[in-house]
């Protein structure tokens, strides 16, 4: 077993190259770890000791990461609605990444639109391969074509990124407010995750998050159908 | 015609008046029951042969409910279809009030496409004499066991949760007119079968004031001054704040007369509820001004009665009627419908939210004034009838609002589908100048109408430029 450093991690975190033995546990499907640094590490994951997880990552092989060193552990499971939030380091924009369910095909239809806010930069199946897309400027959004032959059969949705210009808005006193709006048109458990820049204060957080940590706010919001979520940040920047 | 000109609009209410009376049921004889067996077999009859006009030949033309040329135009459409939806009826028992009738039918319909099954629904017909025989005055759908306790005497709204007592003597039903214009109503049919209390609830799509009692009077001085434009003989007798279940209301009495019928007079007690954004409505109306007074007792106990029953944890009773009937969904400023196949988005600076009433998928408000836009939907409208719908609407709209004036009407194209522009501006009593850029499209057998409507003082050249990025985001997803 040899240590490495990840060369995207800003404060050093000892990672462990696996050399044979994969998997040591089962894998538990593509997750998200959030590190303490700030940095992600997307992967297969599985239970490696009780000290340690077993990441699968296409880039880096098998790594193992300290559970101590792990702020959040973001699994991607069918039945999760899951939306990322990444405010970028100026605060005049954020880059988005929402889930949205491909509509049932009709007939004589090769290609299904979707309108969403912002510039569009990826397409994902939900195995996180790019799906090759159109897309035009309507005003500030962006309307997205995808052909429904670019995506394997069954697959439900797609997870569309987008760079959203002026999504920090400044208010009263000096804050800026970062504000988000979802009202599902089926029951579902939505989980909104914000990154922001650490040079941020967030000085109110509304409704309580299921986690708040240095430059990572997490809810997770069981939402009957229909029901407003407006869940809101105010940095002082 | 939009929710609010719906709900502040009292046309929607005027139909379903009769002038007969009578104190309490009874059996009838067996002629009479025969000349009712004969009129369900001459309905079945025209019903079989697609022939509307025999269909309206057993229908009162002036007291019909739903009104009669609503009525016309539904069959008209449904018997166009390739296969129409069959109708049988199976008379369950009649009563008599003097000379007006109450049948109970068991209605079965045979949908005309797909492979769906028949479906029974037991319904209340009101028929009156005519010519030695009876005519078609009112249909309404019986309550059913889940909504109206029979020993209690009390009718309950699951889906608009409230509940309300029924006084003895009293039948609940539903109108199919009222539910197809607000989110959740009930009637409850006075002894005589004429007199009524018509409650429902509706999502308001703006604010009409800052607090409940104002908007409750806003919106009943609103359709009283509709009332009175569409009525004769006008006269508003009383007026004033009040509170039912805990929320500030508004009471306004009334009398009118028809225009279809004009020696008929109609005493109304019209209460609305305000718990924004639902207004909750009670209009109580007695036929004959004379019996307002007898059954002003029973009108009142009937509103005193009314009770918000709690919703479920976590959701307001604008999400709890919204989970019941509302379409789609919202993702920051954009809101997408997969039943409806298509998308639209609110520009910056205006709230956006799915509504629960009928045909109404999402409202959008300007955030710093008072002005409004809407997504419309419904199915079931062949493309080749654009025109016809929109000069139906508008003919709709002219004949509630004041000085109504269209300053144009382009064709245009919506979401790569041909469309019809119209601007128009007219004024609502107690509400002010409205001024109107709509787009309406038909699609794949389905109507779509964007309403923007900027009211006053909201500045039209100032957000016009808002409703062109409106209607300009509305797409097709397929």
């Amino acid at each position: 077993m040899k240590s490495i450093q990840h060369p995207y991690w800003l404060t050093p975190l000892i990672v462990s190259v696996i050399c044979a033995g994969w998997p040591l546990g089962p894998a538990l499907g593509a997750e998200t770890l959030f590190l303490r640094d700030g940095s992600v590490l997307i992967g297969q994951i599985s239970e490696g000791t009780s000290h340690d997880y077993l990441v699968s990552n296409p880039r880096y092989g098998i790594v193992s990461v300290l559970q101590t060193d792990v702020v959040y552990r973001q699994s991607l499971e069918a039945d999760v609605h899951n939306e990322t939030i990444v405010i970028r380091a100026d605060g005049l924009a954020v880059v988005a990444s929402r889930r949205h369910d491909v509509p049932k095909r009709m007939e004589d239809k090769d290609k299904f639109n979707l309108l969403v806010t912002g510039q569009v930069k990826s397409v994902t199946d939900p195995n996180g391969t790019d799906v090759p897309f159109e897309t035009q400027a309507v005003g500030d959004n962006s309307l997205v074509s995808i052909a429904y032959g670019a995506l394997a059969q069954q697959v439900a949705y797609v997870t569309v990124t987008t760079l959203e210009q002026g999504a920090l808005e400044p208010v009263a006193s000096g804050l800026w407010s970062l504000q988000l709006h979802t009202i599902p048109a089926q029951d579902e458990l939505l989980r909104v995750i914000v990154r922001y820049p650490k040079t941020f204060r967030p000085r109110q957080v509304t409704p309580d998050p299921a986690l708040e940590a240095d430059g990572l706010i997490v809810w997770e919001q069981n939402l009957r159908r229909q029901q407003q979520f407006t869940p809101e940040i105010l940095f002082a920047l | 015609m939009s929710t609010l000109n719906r709900l502040i609009v009292s046309a929607i209410v005027l139909a379903g008046t009769s002038t007969l009376m009578g104190a309490s049921s009874q059996d009838v004889s067996p002629e009479t029951k025969q000349q009712v067996q004969q009129v369900f077999k001459s309905l079945q009859e025209a019903y079989a042969q697609r022939n509307v006009e025999a269909v309206m030949a057993l229908v009162d033309p002036a007291f019909s409910e739903p009104p009669h040329d609503m009525l016309k135009q539904a069959l008209e459409a449904g018997f166009a279809e390739d296969k129409p939806a069959m109708k049988q009826w199976h008379v369950l028992g009649t009563t008599g009030h003097e000379q007006t009738l109450a049948v109970r039918v068991a209605e079965t319909t045979q949908p005309g496409s797909g492979n769906d099954s028949p479906k029974t629904t037991n319904k209340l017909f009101v028929l009156r004499p005519h010519n030695g025989s009876f005519l078609i005055s009112a249909m309404y759908t019986e309550a059913d066991p889940n909504q109206f306790d029979r020993q209690a005497k009390v009718y309950t709204s699951r889906k608009g949760r409230f509940s309300l007592a029924v006084p003895a003597g009293w039948t609940p039903v539903g109108s199919d007119l009222l539910n197809s214009m607000v989110a959740d109503s009930v009637t409850l049919m006075a002894p005589d079968l004429e007199s009524k209390v018509m409650m429902g609830v509706v999502q308001l799509p703006l604010k009409l004031a800052d607090d409940e009692v104002g908007t409750a009077q806003k919106g009943a001085q609103a359709d009283v001054a509709m009332e009175k434009q569409m009525t004769l003989e006008h006269r508003v007798f009383d007026q004033g704040p009040t509170t039912v279940a805990g929320k500030g209301a508004y009471r306004v009495v009334t009398e009118f007369a028809a225009k279809e019928t004009p020696d008929v007079k109609h005493k109304r007690m019209r209460v609305y509820v305000s718990d924004h954004p639902m207004l909750y409505f009670f209009l109580c109306d007695a036929t004959g001004t004379e019996k307002f007074e007898t059954l002003r007792p029973q009108f009142d106990a009937i509103v005193a009665s009314f009770h918000l029953l709690p919703v479920e944890a976590g959701l307001n009773r604008q999400e709890a009627l919204a989970a019941e009937q509302a379409k789609g969904a919202v993702t920051g400023r954009v809101y997408a419908s997969q039943e409806f196949n298509c998308f639209i988005a609110a520009p910056e600076g205006w709230e956006i939210r799915t509504s629960p009433n009928p045909a109404h998928l999402v409202e959008m408000q300007y955030a710093k004034g008072k002005s409004i836009a809407r997504l419309i939907a419904a199915k079931g409208v062949p493309a080749d009838r654009l025109e016809q719908v929109v000069d139906k609407r508008l003919d709709t709209v002219k004949g509630i609002v004041l000085d109504f004036s269209e300053s144009s009407r382009n064709k245009v194209t919506l979401g790569g589908t041909p469309g019809i522009e119209s601007i128009q501006t007219y004024r609502i009593q107690e509400m002010g100048t409205f001024h109107v850029k709509e787009v309406t499209c038909v699609r794949d057998n389905t109507y779509y109408l964007i309403l923007c409507q900027c009211i006053e003082p909201d500045d039209y050249a100032a957000l016009e430029p808002d409703f062109d990025r409106i209607i300009q985001s509305f797409g097709f997803t397929q």
